[in-house]
């Protein structure tokens, strides 16, 4: 079987300690206390060692025994000094470089607590046969747009003219995202992957129309 | 300074070389020196509309290639001083045209005339490309037919994202010319009518000219239709130029012909 090794790339979500104090004592009790806390959580846990500030001058091989005795599994260390990149490679550790984690993580914290802004992108003309639209957030097209043309959004689509080609709204799932049109004669709308086509002129031909999503099904409402 | 024009379709077979040789030869009947230049490289046609194809000896792609002089290349118009044609090569491809080359040449062309009118050949390739580039101004040439319609739709869209203009934040000015037009078809509901056909390209609309014998005539006899002054068709394109010009002309050849009484009588 040729396929007896497969090798693929991937992101694995691991825990970071990183260390504020110099002496082995004292993170030794500080691990204790944590493993007290929540001893599940300690158990077979891959980690790797931030030997960043003030862990420069620790001795990989201790820290490697006490958290092995914390039931923890150490698996890399990360900005190490030479001497501890070499006690990590004889202790089989890898080098996982240079990086702030705690950096990373206090960013990604700030924008989840923030409302998510929704960018609105306005396109003034039509969307002509063969023109393709996108935009990551709600898109509004002051024309029409022709068959043949395919307008998308992650939001919502509002088009202040002829909906005559494709538009799909809320590609990236969102459910509550609608289309809304002047002149309605689409050969294709979707809402968040439900889709339908129009064969023939759809019912509400020529009206102006909004398109949304309710309980998987696509109302296609005349205003 | 010359006004480039770029007489395109998207679709074949509409009538842009008919167009072409009409729209060069009435703006030449109205006192503007024009030429006008075959970009259907391989498919030489508009020498044959002109009526100029046994003068051929050099042709734009060797202007282009810099192997002749535009002088040695331009042919004179037997009927009209001021009209001059620069036919396409026969023996060669789209791919010979440069844009370097192509924008040489008409550099050395706008200093001398008026108008440059450029016949694009169908679709939407280089060869359309090339011909729509460095235009000004377009005539989209239609026939009131869905295809055709579409397809039209689609060269606009590529005049308004790669012509030079485009590139520059500019706009391309668009013209309707709706060819082929047959109202009593258009009654019997078997044709797209001239508003169909607005509603669905929304640009202003230069023209519409009529189904006529007259212009398979013009073509095979090598007369642009403009110099039939008693057919429909070469009065049609009459007031298109007219209109293209700034005149004020109404619309003509909308309606049904009604039959007069010795025909209706004998039979027509």
């Amino acid at each position: 079987m040729s396929n007896a090794v497969v090798l693929k790339a991937g992101l694995v979500p691991l825990t970071t300690l990183s260390f504020s104090a110099a002496d082995i004592d004292s993170i030794q009790q500080e691990l204790a206390t944590k493993k007290a806390e929540a001893p599940a959580l300690f158990q077979n846990l891959p980690c790797v060692l931030d030997l960043s500030d003030a862990a420069q001058m620790l001795d990989v091989n201790a820290l490697h025994t006490l958290c092995r005795d914390a039931g923890m599994l150490p698996v890399g260390v990360r900005n190490a000094s030479e001497i501890q990149r070499q006690q990590a490679s004889e202790l089989g550790l890898a080098d996982l470089g240079k990086g702030n984690a705690r950096q990373a993580v206090k960013t990604s914290e700030n924008t989840a607590t923030e409302t998510p802004q929704r960018s609105v992108k306005v396109h003034t003309g039509n969307v002509r046969s063969g023109q393709q639209l996108y935009t990551d957030g709600d898109l509004i097209i002051l024309g029409m747009v022709s068959n043949g043309a395919e307008v998308l959004a992650t939001g919502d689509i509002h088009i202040f003219g002829a909906l005559r080609g494709r538009a799909l709204a809320g590609v990236k799932g969102d459910e509550q995202a609608v289309i809304a049109c002047q002149q309605f004669d689409a050969e294709l709308v979707s809402v968040a992957g439900q889709y339908r086509l129009f064969e023939a002129a759809p019912e509400d031909h020529q009206k102006a129309v909004v398109i949304s999503l309710a309980e998987g099904n696509l109302n296609i409402t005349s205003v | 300074m010359a006004k480039i024009i770029v007489v395109t379709s998207g679709k074949g077979g509409v009538g842009k070389t008919t167009t072409s040789a009409a729209f060069s030869a009435a703006l030449a009947m109205k006192g503007h020196k024009t030429v006008v230049i075959d970009f259907d490289v391989g498919l030489r046609n508009l020498d044959l509309v002109m009526g100029c194809e046994r003068r051929v000896v050099y042709d734009f792609v060797n202007v282009v290639q810099g192997e002749a002089s535009l002088k040695q290349a331009l042919i004179k118009d037997k009927r009209l001083d001021n009209l001059f044609v620069l036919p396409a090569s026969q023996t060669r491809d789209k791919d010979a045209l440069k844009p370097e080359g192509v924008e040489k040449v008409l550099n050395d062309l706008r200093a001398e005339f008026d108008y440059i009118v450029c016949d694009s050949p169908a679709g939407i390739e280089h060869g359309a490309q090339m011909a729509l580039y460095f235009a000004e101004e377009a005539v989209i040439v239609t026939n009131p037919e869905v295809s055709s319609v579409r397809d039209s739709d689609r060269i606009i869209g590529i005049l308004q994202s790669k012509s030079r203009l485009a590139e520059e934040g500019k706009s391309v000015k668009e013209h309707l010319l709706l060819t082929r037009y047959n109202p009593e078809r258009v009654e019997r509901g078997e044709m797209l009518s001239v508003q169909d056909v607005e509603d669905i390209l929304a640009i202003p609309l230069l023209g519409v000219i009529p189904e006529s014998e007259a212009v398979l005539k013009a073509s095979n006899q090598g007369v642009p239709v403009v110099h039939d002054d008693a057919s429909d068709a070469g009065q049609a394109y009459d007031d298109a130029v007219s209109r293209y010009l700034g005149e004020d002309r109404p619309h003509r050849f909308l309606e049904k012909q009604k039959k007069g009484f010795l025909k209706r009588v004998f039979g027509g």
